[in-house]
């Protein structure tokens, strides 16, 4: 194509285009976040200060986001092995010297900033894995395979090992998505899936005491409805006496009376439920189903295949994240402890997330070659 | 270049599924909970922390018949906890242990122990200062309930009548159960919506006030009572008895001024809550009467005509056989008046004016008396004795109900009996309860036969059996008994019920009061050694108190009644 056309065809964007901002994503993701601060403002007991924090982080994530969408992914591709790298290293690091909260070594202390290192491994990882397979369309070489697959397993061990079940799951299903939409064959997924049922009775062996205990909970609810089975319980009357119209924000009993655990981080979605009914649900689901399909649209029309397969990947990890936090919340699934993304209460998440965002506002702003 | 080349279109198409798969599902889960299940979840989450709060109130005081008071309500705090709260924070069970002074390990017990449940009782009724001590400690989960403890002030006076509570306020014997409906408070309640430590947040909907308990006054003189209780518990102990009991009554209204029991009773120590220690054995306890019915047959043969005063019997040679029953008196008392049977209490003498009345009359007077009937005095343990009908009737046993034998009678019952002779004639029921109104009396003799009779009994206590219940100034009316208990079979020696019952003054009677002492052991053993002396011992102050003013000398008023009007 000849240059000129391209200069004018530039000119015809739009304008948050040429700035590389996705108008249609920023805008739920505004809406988004901004009910997300009023459903934290009741989930904290109307803690102003908590919320003000949490609006800074969302504010962070932002701006980091708009920064990486001006990124063209490109260089992505280029700095990848050295930012998984050194991820994994201080995943290591973590694991040796981390603070522990709740029982799990996962903080890193920098001194001006604490941070997850394991949730950034979510975003970093298919990064790595796109950049290793990306060039294979039909066949994958076995070797390449076989990197792609300790590079997953690695950073889901030591993660495992914090312990943090929830997001070990995330990451390896984040390198997982990566994998699938690198073009795995059908004989590879079988045999993955396999492998992994295999796995499953050693997996529980070296699981901790208490996880083992929130799955066996999991499994027959209502055994022990006061003693492990406390949370999902609590939770579940939450959402369901919520109703259609809800109690009303700063309204619900269950959680201001105490009976809800966890609620301005894990099971902040039931204390949504409760006071704003289905119809806040429903509400608050188009808005995430609105975002996923736009990122699987943009991921989709990618013209890279290594856009495309970046793209879907972190889609679907955003996707997992939502979908096993609800499912946990609504009695589904074990208590793993993922919180809802964009909403819950914590500083690495909600910038991780944003920050993927701006990968995917990156890949739909820097489309060099079809325009029209 | 095309975005979906064909062979990755599965891929793309199988992750629309799976997207929208997925979301139906948590869509179908969330209807579920909000629409299918919202009902029973919010029962649920209601029944968590709505709740209703029962309010304290005190139960009804007891007071006597000048407002004293003989049983009341105090403010008292229990300590509870919510188990799984306990358990699931770890709080220091340890300093609660030691401040509640209980076995630490028997605490984590009673705590493992009813886990699943959301209430305990870690201590009921805990003093104000072990209260302040746990309230310092600060746990989250330890709570205080208001609730209140009764106290009986006068203790072991009046025990057997007033009875007692369990710890949470029912009535469970004496006044306290027989009128406990009365006596409780009507619950009010607080609707409130407590979180999840139990913390009660705010109301939800009015509450409904309770009702302090209705206050019952008795017509026990609480000052008689202790002097009756003081003078019982000193023979009980001097003659070793096995029982003892006294009942005053004020002779106009039928009052109950008094009903001691011994042994003792305190009902402010659950100890002493043994059947043996707070039956009210003036109610609960019958035993045959004995001589003291003698006046009875006296009274109906007088009103029946079949003898006058002066008539005379030979109860010669001391004994006299009734068929197969050989009826004897202590001595050989030769030929007696009507006086002198009752003053010698003659068995023979008595049989033999017995036995001169037809079977119905005198079952119909002992009838008409009360015996064999439940006196309806409002006390728990109330026994009706019993009194066989006259159709059943042997010629023995008119005799031997003529020196109360054949039949059976509690103190409370002989009490109700004696009232007759004290009322000239007049049998009516016995008030225990201030406020109840008064029973209707029925004549049961005549006025002028009372008269003569109590002369006799006047005389009773001045020559006879009962001069030990002498009170100078006063002149007295008496009868003593002492009855041989059944026991192992048959009546047995060394086994007797010493009984007295006595009025004052003799010629129209304010007071009347009945002492029994069951089985004395030591120094003595007849009605006019042991009971009269109590009678003796308690009235002369009962008398001062109630301002009976002491009567002229005894030979002047004998000269009075002697008068043939």
């Amino acid at each position: 194509m000849p240059r000129k056309e391209h200069q004018f065809a530039l000119d015809e964007r739009h304008l948050l285009t040429q700035v590389h901002i996705d108008g249609i994503l920023l805008f739920i993701l505004g809406l988004v976040l901004t009910s997300g601060l009023m459903i934290l403002y009741s989930a904290s007991e109307q803690n102003m200060h908590l919320v003000i924090r949490q609006g800074i982080r969302a504010g962070i994530g932002l701006v980091l986001m708009i920064l990486m969408a001006q990124l063209p992914t490109t260089a992505l591709r280029r700095y990848s092995p050295a930012i998984f790298g050194g991820l994994l290293l201080t995943l290591l690091l973590v694991l040796l010297t981390g603070d522990a909260s709740k029982g799990a070594q996962r903080w890193l202390d920098l001194g001006f900033v604490r941070f997850q290192p394991s949730e950034l491994m979510k975003v970093v990882l298919p990064l790595w894995i796109a950049t290793l397979l990306h060039r294979y369309r039909a066949i994958i070489p076995f070797e390449r395979f076989m990197a792609a697959g300790i590079s997953i397993i690695a950073p889901v061990l030591l993660i495992s090992m914090q312990p943090d079940l929830g997001t070990a799951i995330l990451v390896g299903s984040a390198g997982g998505m990566a994998l699938f939409f690198s073009g795995l064959s059908w004989r590879y997924i079988i045999g993955i899936s396999a492998l992994g049922c295999a796995m499953m009775p050693l997996g529980w062996h070296h699981l901790q005491p208490y996880q083992r205990q929130r799955i066996t909970t999991f499994l027959d609810l209502e055994k022990d409805p006061l003693g492990s089975g406390y949370q999902i319980l609590q939770s579940r009357i939450a959402i369901g006496s919520g109703g259609w119209q809800g109690k009303g924000w700063l309204q619900g009993t269950q959680s201001h009376l105490d009976f809800l655990p966890e609620r301005t981080t894990d099971f902040i979605f039931s204390v949504m439920a409760e006071e704003w009914g289905l119809q806040g649900v429903l509400a608050l689901l188009s808005a995430y189903f609105a975002i996923i399909l736009r990122c699987f649209y943009i991921s989709m029309k990618a013209e890279d295949r290594f856009d495309r397969i970046i793209g879907a990947s972190l889609t679907f990890t955003f996707f997992s994240y939502l979908f096993i936090n609800i499912a946990m919340v609504t009695g589904m699934l074990p208590v793993v402890g993922v919180p809802l993304p964009l909403i819950s209460y914590g500083g690495t998440s909600i910038v991780t997330i944003l920050a993927s965002f701006g990968i995917l506002m990156s890949i739909q702003t820097h489309k060099q070659r079809k325009l029209f | 270049m095309s975005p979906h080349p064909d062979k990755n279109r599965w891929r793309h198409y199988s992750l629309k599924l799976l997207l929208f798969g997925v979301c139906g599902v948590l869509l179908g889960r969330l209807l579920y909970l909000q629409v299918w299940e919202t009902e029973h979840l919010k029962t649920r989450g209601y029944s968590a922390h709505l709740k209703t709060l029962s309010q304290a109130l005190p139960r009804g005081d007891i007071l006597d018949r000048n407002g004293r008071i003989l049983a009341i309500s105090t403010p008292i705090s229990s300590v509870w906890a919510n188990p799984q709260k306990l358990l699931s924070e770890n709080e220091d069970v340890e300093q609660l242990a030691r401040l509640l002074r209980i076995p630490e390990t028997q605490l984590r017990n009673k705590i493992q122990k009813h886990a699943a449940r959301q209430f305990i009782y870690l201590k009921r009724h805990i003093s104000p200062a072990m209260e302040n001590a746990v309230q310092q400690l600060g746990l989250r989960n330890i709570n205080f309930q208001q609730e209140y403890q009764r106290y009986y002030p006068d203790g072991d006076i009046l025990g057997h009548v007033v009875g007692f509570t369990d710890i949470d306020e029912n009535g469970l014997e004496g006044i306290e159960r027989t009128f406990n409906d009365l006596l409780r408070a009507k619950q009010g309640y607080a609707y409130v919506t407590r979180d999840n430590a139990g913390k009660a947040v705010d109301t939800f909907k009015p509450g409904i006030d309770g009702v302090k308990g209705t206050a019952i006054h008795l017509t026990i003189d609480s000052r008689i009572q202790y002097l009756a209780q003081r003078e019982l518990a000193s023979t009980f102990e001097h003659h070793q008895a096995d029982s003892a009991a006294m009942i005053i009554v004020e002779v106009d209204s039928g009052d109950i001024l008094a009903i001691a029991v011994q042994p003792g009773f305190n009902p402010n120590n659950s100890q002493e809550r043994k059947s043996e220690l707070y039956r009210n054995r003036a109610i609960s306890d019958v035993f045959e009467p004995g001589s003291v019915l003698k006046p009875f047959i006296v009274a109906m043969a007088l009103e029946a005509g079949t003898i006058l005063p002066d008539t005379t019997i030979n109860t010669s040679p001391g004994y006299w056989q009734v068929n197969d029953r050989t009826i004897r008196d202590l001595h050989d008392y030769g030929e007696l008046d009507i006086s002198g049977i009752l003053s010698r209490s003659s068995n023979v003498g008595i049989s033999k004016i017995a036995l001169e009345l037809p079977g119905s009359l005198v079952w119909s007077k002992l009838d008409a008396c009360g015996f064999g009937h439940f006196p309806g005095a409002g006390l728990s343990g109330e026994r009706s004795g019993f009194l066989p009908h006259h159709s059943q009737w042997y010629p023995t046993t008119q005799t031997s109900l003529a020196f109360g034998y054949g039949l059976s009678s509690s103190l409370f019952q002989l009490t109700q009996a004696y009232m007759t002779i004290a009322t000239d004639g007049i049998s009516r029921p016995l008030r225990l309860i201030k406020d109840a109104t008064p029973g209707k009396g029925e004549q049961v003799f005549q006025p002028k036969v009372i008269k003569t009779v109590r002369t006799m009994l006047a005389d009773v206590v001045e020559n006879g059996t009962a001069k030990r219940a002498i009170i100078p100034g006063y002149r007295i009316a008496g009868k003593t008994g002492t009855s041989t208990k059944i026991h192992q079979g048959g009546y047995r020696r060394g086994h007797y019920t010493a009984l007295f019952a006595g009025m004052v003054p003799a010629e129209n009677p304010e007071l009347l009061a009945v002492v029994m002492v069951d089985e004395p052991r030591e120094n003595g053993y007849y009605g006019g050694t042991v009971a009269a002396p109590v009678f003796a011992r308690v009235m002369p102050e009962v008398l001062r108190w109630l301002h009976v003013a002491p009567q002229p000398a005894p030979d002047k008023i004998m000269a009075q009644t002697g008068n043939p009007e």
